[in-house]
Order: C-alpha cells, then structure tokens, then sequence
C-alpha cells in the first residue's frame, strides 16, 4: 500500500505532494480533425501501480503512445525521475527505462521464452555468437524470481495468453524497465490467469517498479490499483488515490453522467409466430442444437468459450456448415453462403470487429452500405450521392461520432466502429439480426447505445434477434429468454426473473440444477 | 463533446501524399523538356502513347489483380501466347476478328485458370501465376516450334501501329481501357466488391460478397487484357514472336504500385497505375533523348521506383 500522499486531480498542491516518477505535462495531440489529447497532466509516483482508464476514444492509448515515443506529441513535456525524456523512438523510451506491453503483445511466436525475453539483447559468448547456456540461465532466474513455472526453453506459441503477458512482463524486467505500461492485460485471460498475473504484478512493484495498468475491466482496477486518471475526451477528469472511489463514481467520471440501467427496460412484445428456427444442428462443435426465435425476441446465447455460441450464429448466417434443418418464417431453407442467408434477411455482426465486421480502410459510407450496395444499384452501377446520404442518415440515427462518412472506418473508435457493424445491417433492411459479443471492447457510454439499438430493432414488426454474450449480466438486461450452451448443446434455457447463479452453474456444468 | 480542431499545416503533406506521382511527372517532364526541345512536341507524345500502350494495358489488369491482394506473374507469357495464337491464325488464312478472338480466348482461359486455382485451392496467386508463367511460355514457343511469324496481313497493323487523327491507335485503346477501368473501380458493384475483398476478404465474405467469383473474374480480366496486349505487340511489330513480353510482370508491377497499389490489396487504382507507366516511359524517353545507353536507363528506373514508394512510405507514416 502507498504510504505517501497522493497527488490530487486539481493542480498538483506544491510543495506537500512528493515529486512524481514520472510526469507527463501539459500534452496536447491532435489528428486531423480530432484534438485526441488537450493539455493532459498525467503524474505518477514512483513504485505504483497506477491505472489509467478512459471511454474509447478517450486519448489513454494516445497518451501511452506518446510516452512510448510512437507518437510525437504536439506540445508538452515528460520529465522521467526528474529528468526530461526525450522520446523520438520506441526504442529511445525503451532505453530510458519505459516498456510498453501492447494488447495485442509483441512475442515472436515461434522462438523460445528466453529468447524473447532477451529479444535485442542476447547474452553473448563473444561478439556476435549467442551465449545460448547463459541465457537459458539468466531467463530461469528472472521467472523464478516471479514465481512462475515457465521452461525458458518452451516455445512462446505453446503457452496461455496469461503465461505470454508474463513473458512479457519478463522482458521488460530483462530490458530494466522502470516504468511498465500494461494495456488491457486482462481482457483475453481466465480468471486463474488473471489471479497469477496480479501475483507477478505486486511483485514487481514490490521490486520498485511503476506499473501503468490500463482496463475496461473496473473492478478488477480496486485489486491492482494504488491511484487511478480518468480521461474524458482528451481531458483528465480525474487523477487520485483509487480507495476514495467507487465503481459507480469511475463510471460517472468516464462518461460524464450516470449509466442507466438496462434493467426494468420494457423489452418489445412478443408475437406467437416462429421467425427462425433449428433442429438437430450439428457439426465439429454443435451436438444437435434445437432453437427456435419468435418475431419480436431477443434471445440471449449465453456459455463459456467454445460452448458454440459462435457457431450456431455461423450456422443461422450459413458462414460456417452444420449439418440439421433451418426453417426461416416456417419454410426449411438452405443455407450455403451468406449470400443465401442474407437474401432471406439474416444479418451477423460478427465477434471480431476489425477482422470480420469491417474493411479498415474504406470509408464509413462504404462499410455501412457494403452489405445493401447491390440492392441500391441499377444493374451493377452504384449511385453514389444516394449512398452518401443513406450512410449520412444512419450516422445521425445511429449517433456514429465521425467528421464525415468519407473518413476511414480505422480512425474511429470501437464503440462508433460497432455502430457501422450494425448500420450495415440495418441499411440492408435485415429482419433476423445475429449479434456476437456486440459491446466486447467498447465503453460504458457506447455499450448502452448498443443495447438501445438492438431494442429497437427488436421493436420494429418481424424482427427476430440473437445475441451471444459472455456478459451475463448484459443478457439478462435485454433478453426474453436466455439459452445456456454447454459443450455444443443446449444445456438449460431460462425466462425473466434470470436465475443467475443457476445459469452460471449450468455454463460450467452443463447440468441446470444444482446437485444436492 | 469531442472537439474538432481544423486541420492545420497537414494539408501540402496529404497532398504530396496524393499526387506524388503527379509531383514526379512533372519534375522529370521539365528536365525531359530542359535536356532535349524535342521532348514537348506533340509527335514524341504521340510516340510515347504507342510505346507505353502495351505496358499500360497488361499494367491495368495487374493493378485489378494487386488490388484484391494477388499478384500475376503471368502476363508477359500470356501476351506472348496471344500474339502466336494470332499470328498463326492469320497466317493460317482466318479473318482478324476470328484471330484477336481466339487470341484473347487464349488468355482467359490461362486467367480462369490462375484465378480458379489461387482463389479455390489456396495456393498463393505467387505460384500459380509462376507456373503459369513458365508454362505460358513454353506453349506460345511449341505454337512455331520457336520460330516467329513474319509478314502479318497489313490490315492487321491498324491496331498496333494505326493512328486516327495523329493519335496511335493502341495509345487510345490503352486510355479507353483505363477509363473504363476506372468507371468501374469506382461505380459499380463488382469494383467496389474488390476494394473489399482486398482490404479484409474475410469481412466481404461476411458482408455477402462473393470473394472467390470476385478473384475468378479479376485473374480472367488480368488474362484478357495480357492477351489484348498481345495483339497489340503483334500487329505493331507485324510479327508473332514467341519470346515478347518477357519481364513484362516486373514493369507492371513497378508501375502499378508506383501508381499507389499496395502489394498487400485493397488500395490504388488504374488512374495510378496509368501514371505509373506513363513516368517510367518519360524517363525512358529522356535517356534516349540524352543519347545514353540503356544500362544506365535501368539501373536509373531502379533507382527512381525505390526512390517514388520510400517517400510514399515516408509520408503515410508520418501522421
């Protein structure tokens, strides 16, 4: 625990507060058309683990990126143990003692623990030839110093995603990092690997290093975190000690307001007629799985990782086979391609946004429109200025923040990304939309825009909606009915008022009740 | 909410960002027109259309093919096997419509077969257009046993070597073809379907597009127009020779992505690549103009296509 006073969110008091390890002073971003970061002060002490957080968008991957020297700050300073850091470079930042471990991480796959973690830096025998024993060493004695069992001889692409962030961590440690920024560590691990994570974590703090932990996961920030900054659309809305705030507040200080609960939401009526349905679906992952929707349903898919939530939407959307009847609006039909499935109005906002959902490169008009461009087409000719402003119409009713829909759909945020998803989908005037984790990734603000879009798609007469989530909780706010998937099957199915803990129990178990 | 600041100061780099090419075109038509007074005349033009028409015809289905992430290494064996099966026809007594058609059958066949097996198998476009390639060759020499195909009928030399008005005919074609290209790149639903296939073909397929027919169609254009260009070379030369358009594939691919194609899809375009072609054939021409040998040309136009994309590549990630 920090026993020194902690710099406040108003201007730091002089004098009182201990000078910060690191600081980062008034720094200011702009990309074209967005001012990403305005005169942020960003302070740290030394030895802490400080979490920064922040809606998408909010400038924290921008501010990191900054200290990492990626990118090159518009104006301001950062001054490092007192020092000013001049980083032109990632390596130059690296040199000063800053790592960045990045989400996605930056392992080399196929080469061994030790070397990664001694990537650049091998031990050598002699110049230019590897000193393979002494690394093999020098590596067992940094991960047991963690107390992690990893053979520094296993190849990285053989392990856990939470034995890869601890690589990870290894090589900052190796590389003498004085400062690590940890970018959602947690958002690919299981809760075990998450638990030995915070071990390695508080470890390294003890050993005196600074730690900047970045999540959208809030909870978890009151057991890792000493001090937390808020950021706001490029502000600092708050920096202080973590203790003397609650979930609700951070939430409040992200967003600028208070969430709305998507409980006691009236959800849309319901009306007798089976809008899509299947029976006996099976393939490497589904074990015969039998649904069925009806026209105004939401019906939540809830199970843990490779229950064959997925799969079934692949299934509805013909994108991936399965074997076993599908009957839309009562009539069997086949579904080969997504091509057949959309003709019959079946629309899937696929779980990887970037890879799956969209075209990065493209403009905002054109991800929007790509699914309904052949029907808004005269014998193949596009109409561009009708597709502008039906793309201009959806990014108002859809409230997509962007400058304008020719901008690349890669500039936006993940929140506002989502939204096109789904805005193709809606411009293709689908009536049987398949949503997969539709809020993974993106910030409170957007998730409760999300929801209220599949609301009122789900309003809107003949419409049938799935949505698979590993968020219970965001289930159960918008659901008629909830299908628990154990092992490629349906395991139990559950109406309002949503038994929690027998759902859970049933997504390990894969039995809906509790044993005596 | 978020706030907007006005783009300052960036606007000259995401304009030379842009028309670099343009930037070079202009820089080296000046010192072309500085070296040599001939250079500015209207005849040059008119030589430099005729010269850079075949390179620019197969270099517009080559940037279709880059453009959906592929690459075809085939074009300079196809335009040979095109030309022979023309030349013999013709020699062969047939009328020239039937010729150029059978010619340019010959090419979509040889696209339908590199598109079919890239886009079903698997196997990267790399190797089966490099088989291709090889194979390609070695049917345009079997046609004669490797012996050209002299004193082609003179009606048949008004596509390669014909001018209406004073403008070549080939050179027309050639910016017909581009045009057209062009249009359709950005108006209609198979050129967008491209653009999407290129830049994320996983998110296309799931968006209803249908990614393998899209790749199918581009190899077979990339097929036809190699063969077109052909025809072209035959008729100009008024000889079916087995061995042309060898290294054509690199020249195409130099001037595609000098035009902007990225290598990895989904970006660049015909416009581009049109002056892509039409800067290699200046610097060409200068050389002549000066009197310098050739060797110098190509360690030159070596130089100059590193030179073009390192500033492209300057510029994109300097934002």
């Amino acid at each position: 625990m920090p026993d020194k006073p902690e710099t406040s969110g108003k201007p730091e008091a002089a004098g009182t507060a201990p000078a910060p390890f690191l600081e980062m002073r008034g720094i200011s971003k702009a990309f074209p058309g967005v001012q990403a970061l305005d005169k942020v002060d960003f302070a740290v002490a030394a030895g802490e683990v400080h979490c920064l957080i922040g809606a998408n968008g909010a400038g924290k991957s921008t501010l990191m990126k900054i200290l990492a020297g990626v990118y090159a700050a518009d104006s301001g300073e950062i001054l490092l143990g007192g020092k000013p850091l001049r980083a032109a470079s990632p390596s130059d930042s690296l040199k000063a003692g800053v790592a960045v471990i990045y989400q996605e991480l930056s392992l080399v796959e196929h080469l061994t623990v030790a070397e990664n973690i001694f990537l650049g830096q091998y031990p050598k025998l002699m110049p230019g030839v590897v000193d393979w024993l002494g690394m093999a060493k020098k590596a067992k004695v940094i991960l047991d110093g963690l107390g992690v069992r990893i053979a520094p001889g296993a190849e990285v692409s053989s392990l856990s995603m939470g034995h890869k962030q601890i690589v990870e961590l290894c090589k900052a440690l190796a590389a003498e990092a004085r400062v690590v920024v940890m970018d959602e560590p947690s958002a690919t691990l299981s809760k075990e690997e998450f638990n030995a994570l915070v071990k390695v974590v508080f470890d390294l703090k003890a050993r005196g290093v600074t730690i900047i932990y970045i999540s959208h996961r809030l909870e978890e920030l009151f057991l890792v975190g000493d001090s937390v900054t808020v950021l706001r659309d490029g502000k600092k809305a708050y920096s202080g000690p973590i203790k003397s705030l609650d979930i609700k507040e951070l939430v409040r200080l992200m967003i600028g307001h208070d969430v709305r609960s998507g409980k006691g939401c009236s959800l849309p009526p319901l009306a007798d007629a089976v809008k899509i349905e299947a029976r006996g679906l099976s393939n490497n992952v589904l074990k015969g799985v039998d649904l069925a929707v009806r026209e105004g349903e939401i019906l939540g898919l809830y199970g843990l990782v490779g229950s064959g939530r997925s799969e079934i939407l692949h299934a509805f959307f013909g994108s991936q086979r399965a074997s076993g009847v599908i009957k839309v609006d009562g009539e069997e039909v086949r579904l080969s391609s997504p091509v057949d499935a959309m003709r019959l109005g079946v629309g899937l906002i696929p779980e990887q946004r970037k890879t799956q959902g969209l075209i990065l490169g493209l403009a905002v008009w054109e991800n929007a429109a790509i699914a309904a461009i052949p029907d808004l087409s005269v014998k193949g000719a596009l109409i561009p200025r009708k597709l502008y402003a039906l793309a201009r119409s959806f990014v108002k009713r859809l409230r997509i923040k962007t400058p304008s829909v020719m901008t690349e759909v890669r500039s936006l945020s993940g929140g506002n990304q989502q939204k096109v998803v789904i805005a193709k989908w809606l411009m293709k005037k689908s009536s049987i939309l398949l949503f997969d984790e539709p809020t993974q990734g993106i910030d409170i603000g957007a998730k409760e825009e999300v929801y209220d879009i599949i609301r009122g798609f789900a309003g809107k007469p003949g419409a049938a909606t799935i949505v698979a989530s590993s968020e219970l909780e965001e289930l159960e706010g918008m659901c008629h009915r909830i299908c628990v998937l154990y092992e490629g099957r349906v395991a139990g199915e559950f109406t309002p008022p949503f038994p929690t803990k027998v759902i859970l129990h049933t997504a390990i178990t894969g039995e809906a009740h509790e044993r005596r | 909410m978020n706030a907007v600041s006005p783009p300052r100061e960036f606007a000259w780099k995401d304009f030379f960002r842009k028309y670099n090419l343009l930037f070079f075109i202009a820089v080296f038509t000046i010192a072309a027109s500085i070296i040599s007074p001939r250079f500015l005349t209207f005849q040059n033009f008119a030589n430099l259309l005729q010269q850079s028409s075949v390179t620019g015809i197969v270099t517009v289905g080559m940037t279709l093919v880059i453009l959906v992430g592929g690459i075809d290494l085939g074009v300079g064996s196809v335009l040979a096997l095109a030309g022979m099966v023309a030349a013999v026809l013709l020699e062969g007594g047939y009328g020239i419509f039937l010729a150029i058609a059978a010619a340019l059958a010959s090419g979509a066949v040889l696209g339908l077969f590199n598109g079919y097996v890239s886009a079903k198998s698997g196997v990267p476009s790399f190797i089966t257009t490099l088989a291709t390639m090889v194979a390609a060759r070695g049917l345009a020499l079997l046609t004669t046993d490797g012996s050209p195909v002299f004193d082609l009928p003179e009606t048949f030399q008004w596509l390669g070597a014909g001018f209406i008005g004073s403008i070549p005919v080939s050179g027309l074609l050639w910016i017909a073809i581009t045009v057209v290209a062009a249009l359709m790149l950005k108006y209609t639903t198979f050129g967008r379907g491209l653009y999407a296939v290129g830049g994320n073909d996983e998110a296309a397929r799931l968006s209803g597009i249908r990614v393998k027919r899209s790749v199918i169609h581009v190899f077979v254009l990339s097929g036809v127009l190699s063969a077109l260009a052909g025809v072209v070379t035959a008729s100009w030369l008024t000889v079916g020779q087995p061995t042309a358009g060898k290294g054509m594939e690199l020249d195409a691919i130099a001037a595609a992505v000098l035009g902007g194609a990225s290598l990895s899809g989904g970006s660049g375009g015909v416009i581009g690549a049109f002056g892509g072609v039409w800067l290699l054939a200046i610097i060409t021409n200068i050389f002549n103009l000066a009197g310098l040998s050739s060797y110098y040309q190509m360690i030159f136009k070596g130089g100059i296509i590193v030179a073009a994309l390192m500033l492209n590549q300057f510029f994109r990630t300097r934002d």
